[in-house]
């Protein structure tokens, strides 16, 4: 509790990519039906990650000690491999296929995403043809960095660029959507 | 596929359930063939230089081949370059995934491990739960040792350290337990120490480590005390010498054990508490005066035992000889050894992290006052009365 908060707001500049997905909402809420309850849904969505994260860091922390875990890149994978499971023996393996399916859902919905918003500025017609630069695009991104700190590197760029899509953008639109109404007003 | 979906997850589970009775979850383990390795610098009486002697037990599938396994040794300037070198000379594929048990040479463990211990940690491929152990011989020794049983000696190896871990009352060492207190300031790394006795592998003593390099050793009845007095819950049995109602007796108990440590900062010295919470039963009580002629013991004398002021006097007999016995190591590694070797700093880190960080902690502990309060109870237990 003695830790000062200059670094805690230095560590949340790193985790921020974590929590990067919330802005897709912009782009998501005119295709919400009941959208008298969409903000209790995203609150409530947002707190199960935070709560899964901060379980997963004090787990992490726990078994590995606060020295320990620095040395690790990946330290979730690493509490894994210190288990034990009989038969099973790589108890990180079976993780790892689970999280290949879970951590394939934010990309999809990312395509899903960039490509709709594609359609919309590009006037493309169909959705085939916006799903397919997207892609490409990724492609290209993911050749860049040579090595896991170089990405890491760049998933704090797009962290912090996130956070401030998701924590700008929404006061600017309300700024304009305020200015715009006394105008109209006039 | 929907509709075969819900079939699936019971199909699974009654073939699962079937296959037990063929391979149950130990004849499962033991159908992977443990990998056994081990680690040690040695001197290029060529070039003058120090070079990594690795030693790997590597299994023989030929059904043909006259051995089962082969103990392969490759030197190199690193251990990495051995894996490369070991590749120009050996036919069988090393599979880092079957990697089963560690051995670290004694004169690589003196002159630091940390190295080692890096690769075994960085390697994807390698789990976390591979047992650790110090070669108290030459390591050649032991990875030579044709063990009469057992197809080969990581077999061997892998079942020793299983059930000494379980049921001989001493500390776990794999890769995470020792790379952990390699790693956390303060604390202090031990590792059994092995060696080759007659026809047997045995675990002799353990080392204990300050940083990466081995400076010390305890005997095993030493290492059960030290893993009691580390904060550990244990289960064992123990064997003292009592006298009950003017008879000199052994008395053996399988005792539950577990020490609940708190560290206090008085006067600018810390004082460490220890309270040790034992329960258990009486195992047999061996009268010592009828051990050389049996023949004569009266049998009668044991249902004094029985009474309720004896059993007192068999549990005031096992704390005095905790209590003996842990002030004597305490006593050891304050004065001797100058050491934490129970890692209590652990409790202090927890209350005061910033201020035992900046300070040298062992210094603390040579000069720390130690209570110790013991709590026993032994039942008397078992189907005959």
């Amino acid at each position: 509790m003695k830790t000062p908060l200059n670094k805690f707001l230095m560590a949340a500049v790193t985790t921020s990519f974590s929590y990067t997905g919330f802005e897709y909402l912009f782009i998501l809420y005119p295709f919400v039906k009941n959208k008298k309850g969409a903000l209790k849904y995203s609150i409530a969505a947002n707190t199960i990650g935070v709560l899964t994260y901060g379980y997963v860091t004090i787990m992490c922390t726990i078994i590995l000690g606060p020295y320990l875990i620095k040395q690790f890149v990946w330290p979730t994978v690493t509490v894994l491999k210190t288990v034990d499971v009989p038969v099973i023996e790589r108890l990180e393996f079976i993780f790892i296929l689970l999280w290949v399916g879970i951590g394939v859902r934010p990309l999809t919905n990312q395509h899903f995403e960039v490509s709709y918003f594609l359609m919309q500025v590009m006037n493309i017609k169909k959705f085939k043809n916006a799903a397919i630069p997207p892609v490409i695009r990724s492609t290209i991104i993911a050749a860049i960095p040579q090595s896991i700190s170089e990405t890491f590197k760049y998933s704090n760029y797009v962290g912090i660029l996130g956070m401030g899509i998701g924590v700008i953008l929404p006061v600017l639109l309300l700024f304009l959507s305020l200015f715009f109404k006394r105008s109209k007003q006039k | 596929m929907k509709k075969y979906r819900k079939v699936m997850l019971p199909f699974i589970i009654i073939s699962a359930i079937f296959q037990t009775g063929c391979w149950d979850s130990k004849a499962l383990e033991n159908l992977n063939i443990p990998i056994a390795a081990g680690y040690e610098i040695v001197e290029n009486t060529v070039t003058n230089k120090r070079e990594m002697e690795v030693y790997s037990v590597i299994p023989v599938f030929y059904k043909k081949a006259p051995e089962k396994y082969i103990v392969d040794i490759t030197r190199g300037d690193l251990t990495g370059k051995t894996r490369v070198k070991r590749m120009n000379h050996l036919s069988e594929k090393l599979s880092l995934g079957s990697f089963q048990i560690a051995i670290l040479g004694n004169e690589l463990s003196k002159k630091g491990a940390g190295d080692v211990l890096d690769i075994l940690t960085r390697t994807p491929e390698m789990k976390s739960t591979i047992p650790i152990a110090i070669a108290d011989c030459d390591i050649k020794d032991i990875f030579q040792f044709a063990p009469d049983n057992y197809p080969n000696v990581g077999i061997y190896l892998d079942a020793l350290f299983e059930n000494a871990f379980k049921k001989s009352y001493i500390p776990v060492s794999d890769v995470y337990h020792f790379n952990l207190a390699l790693n956390t300031k303060g604390w202090h790394a031990i590792a059994p120490m092995i060696r080759v006795q007659g026809n047997k592998i045995v675990i002799n003593k353990y080392g204990i480590f300050k940083e990466d390099k081995m400076v010390y050793d305890i005997t095993i009845p030493e290492t059960q005390i030290l893993y009691l007095l580390s904060g550990n819950p244990s289960m064992g049995i123990w064997t003292y010498d009592v006298v009950l109602d003017g008879l000199p007796c052994t008395v053996s108990v399988e005792m539950n054990n577990k020490t609940k440590i708190t560290v206090k900062k008085e006067e600018g010295t810390y004082r460490i508490y220890l309270i040790i919470n034992c329960k258990g039963k009486i195992v047999e009580i061996v009268p010592n005066e009828n051990l050389e002629s049996m023949d004569k013991f009266d049998e009668g004398k044991l249902d004094k035992f029985k009474k309720e002021e004896l059993l007192k006097d068999i549990e005031k007999g096992y704390k005095n000889y905790i209590k003996s016995n842990a002030k004597a190591l305490i006593n050891k590694a304050q004065n001797e050894f100058e050491m934490d070797i129970f890692n209590w700093v652990k409790f202090a880190q927890a209350k005061w992290r910033k201020d035992i960080d900046d300070l040298n902690w062992d210094e603390c502990f040579t000069k720390a006052d130690i209570v110790i309060d013991i709590n026993a109870t032994i039942n008397l237990v078992g189907e005959k009365i």
